[in-house]
């Protein structure tokens, strides 16, 4: 287990440099740069500047420049958005605020969407079942910022019974939890139904049947365990992703996070927060693909990674 | 011997989109306490659909149109689904062909073991596993202490058949239902698996439906015998009758069709000639009647009446009708 891990992490490693490298040169191939304001600077104040942070070295050498910097704990200050805050300061302030909300997100999604999933694979056919998909389905084909601004119009502007911007009480986060968790609670869902209907289907179901067993226990035990790798895989990049925030969300709702921080960064041209936030997703989704590898062994006993294979 | 088990005019059908498929049309039998009933036939003859509906296991599409099961007295197809979940496993129970996928493979052997007593009796968990421990041993399973903490997928089939034997007797059914229990394994295994299965229901006094498509099977373990075709049963009768008195064309043919040890070494075995019944769209009359050789013409317009050849042995053929009873024998 510990030599897994270890091979792993060294595995994060190079794939987080790649990243990197990737990020760094995409960067500053797109035109522009963090010195461009609407204000024309002179040619000067620019190369003085470019100086000063070093952007005047070759591509090679300021990638290595941060890389080292990286490695000594330095994330390098904005050039920008909040000109010469530490990078780390600011995510370390916009990271809590998208993660409150996106965990709050995530619990809404799964203890919504898996239920959903099994209770239509359960009336599977029928009337019941039908109105779930036509739910799911609307809910991985409608736009977050259509669900958003409709949200937004209906509660927020015409009922009046939310709070439409920031994150002030508690009854701000409804909306935008919703709006955000809507998506993954619905695609959950899906993915639940589908593999329940292929648990159902088993043979060791229609043994737990013939023992006498509760027919609520036969699907909330027996098949939703086995119907649970599918689900575990996407939960992983999905807790990435949405506890890093929603550009999309954290925009009709006003809300300081990073999501739409990482966004304007990339139209700011703010070079190191474009790289440390990347780098911080990507870290986080490589982190959650382990713990998803590292949990599949409790929920199915006959899959053994460290192995590297297993036994159907 | 009073009846435990009485069928009487059972009929199932399932509703498919192409059209309405009579699985089982109406058949009846009994089994008395402590008596092992075969039934035979070959695949799709509505067996393991007739055996399902006694347990309660039978899903949509399939439905009961007719007929009663009557299980000590009581008429269990008015059972409320709840009063069915109390029934199966624990006054019936079943176990199946394929021990390889019949467990679940993410939980413990002892888990699923118990599963099965907590279902039924108010007993703390630490008496159902002491009682599931007992009951492995019981099956012939070595070391059950290691084995009730191990997954299904580390134990060989022969050992999953033996737990899934156990499962089904934990609470000491009245009837255990068989479904080809020992299709799947191999032929050692299956001898072991046969004699353990015959050497609990005499020290239970246990009924048991053993279902199979192996006469030889049969022939070792039951008392008396059902021969099923397309959907209903052709003959019935104690082993010996069916074994050395075969009166239906179809349990001849089959008893031709089997290889015996004591035949002529370069003797042939002779095949049914023809096809299954197509269930979608079954003949008029005799079900078997395209594929018998002594087919009459009122095989293939009327369906033959049941005649009941004495002592229990009925056999549904027109060639029997004709001839008093207790002379049926055309060989």
């Amino acid at each position: 287990m510990g030599k897994y891990v270890l091979k792993r992490v060294v595995q994060a490693v190079v794939v987080l440099l790649l990243v990197a490298a990737l990020t760094f040169v995409l960067m500053n191939l797109v035109p522009g740069g963090p010195f461009l304001g609407e204000k024309a600077k002179s040619p000067e104040v620019i190369a003085a500047l470019n100086a000063k942070y070093g952007l005047d070295k070759p591509l090679h050498i300021q990638f290595k420049n941060y890389i080292v910097n990286f490695v000594q704990g330095d994330f390098g200050v904005s050039l920008k958005m909040q000109k010469n805050r530490p990078v780390s300061e600011i995510i370390g302030e916009l990271f809590p605020t998208s993660a409150k909300v996106g965990l709050l997100s995530l619990l809404f999604a799964i203890i919504t969407g898996i239920p959903m999933g099994c209770l239509a694979a359960y009336f599977r056919g029928g009337k019941f079942d039908s109105f779930l998909r036509v739910i799911m389905t609307l809910g991985i084909s409608v736009p977050g910022f259509v669900i958003a601004t409709l949200l937004l119009i209906l509660f927020g502007v015409k009922l009046g019974w939310l709070p439409t911007i920031g994150l002030n009480e508690p009854a701000s986060y409804i909306m935008p939890c919703f709006s955000l968790s809507f998506y993954p609670m619905c695609y959950l869902g899906r993915l639940a139904r589908s593999s329940m209907l292929d648990a159902i289907n088993q043979d060791y179901i229609r043994t737990a049947r013939a023992k006498g067993v509760k027919s609520s226990k036969v699907i909330f035990k027996h098949a939703l365990r086995n119907a649970f790798i599918p689900i575990l895989t996407y939960l992983g990049p999905l807790t990435a992703f949405i506890l890093t925030g929603s550009f999309v969300t954290e925009s009709v709702f006003s809300i300081p996070g990073l999501g739409r921080y990482f966004i304007q960064s990339i139209l700011n041209r703010d070079y190191p927060i474009i790289m440390a936030t990347t780098i911080f997703l990507a870290a986080l989704v490589i982190f959650m693909n382990l713990v998803v590898d590292l949990l599949y062994r409790f929920v199915d006993p006959r899959i053994d990674i460290t192995k590297g294979g297993s036994e159907a | 011997m009073d009846k435990l088990l009485e069928i009487k005019d059972l009929k199932v059908s399932f509703f498919t989109h192409a059209g309405e498929v009579k699985a089982v049309g109406g058949i009846s039998y009994d089994i008395n306490h402590g008596e092992i009933m075969g039934i035979v036939g070959e695949s799709g003859s509505g067996k393991s659909v007739e055996a399902y509906t006694i347990i309660g296991l039978l899903q949509s599409p399939g439905k009961v149109i007719g007929g009663e099961v009557i299980f000590e007295g009581e008429n269990i197809l008015n059972y409320t689904p709840e009063q069915m979940e109390k029934f199966r496993g624990n006054k019936v129970s079943m176990i199946f062909q394929n021990p390889m996928t019949c467990l679940n493979p993410v939980y413990t052997i002892g888990n699923q073991l118990t599963e099965a007593l907590l279902c039924h009796q108010k007993i703390e968990k630490k008496v159902a596993w002491d009682k599931a421990v007992e009951m492995l041993e019981l099956v012939g399973i070595n070391n059950p202490d290691k084995r009730m903490k191990q997954y299904p997928h580390e134990l060989s089939g022969g050992m999953r058949q033996r737990v899934m034997i156990a499962m089904g007797l934990v609470c000491d059914p009245m009837l255990l239902i068989a479904d080809e229990p020992t299709t799947a394994l191999d032929v050692t295994i299956q001898a072991q698996i046969l004699e353990l299965i015959r050497k609990l229901q005499k020290e239970r006094k246990m009924s048991v439906i053993f279902i199979t498509h192996n006469l030889g099977v049969v022939a070792e373990v039951c008392d008396k015998v059902s021969v099923m075709y397309a959907g209903k049963i052709v003959e019935q009768g104690t082993v010996d009758d069916i074994f050395y008195n075969p009166s239906h064309p179809y349990t001849l043919g089959l008893m031709r069709s089997m290889p015996r040890v004591d035949a002529d070494e370069y003797e042939r075995l002779i095949p049914i000639e023809g096809n299954p019944v197509d269930m979608l769209n079954p003949p008029e009359g005799c079900g078997f009647g395209a594929r018998c050789e002594y087919c009459m013409n009122i095989c293939l317009r009327k369906e033959p009446p049941t005649i009941d050849l004495g002592n229990g042995h009925r056999s549904s053929c027109w060639l029997l009708a004709s001839k008093p009873a207790g002379e049926a024998n055309h060989e």
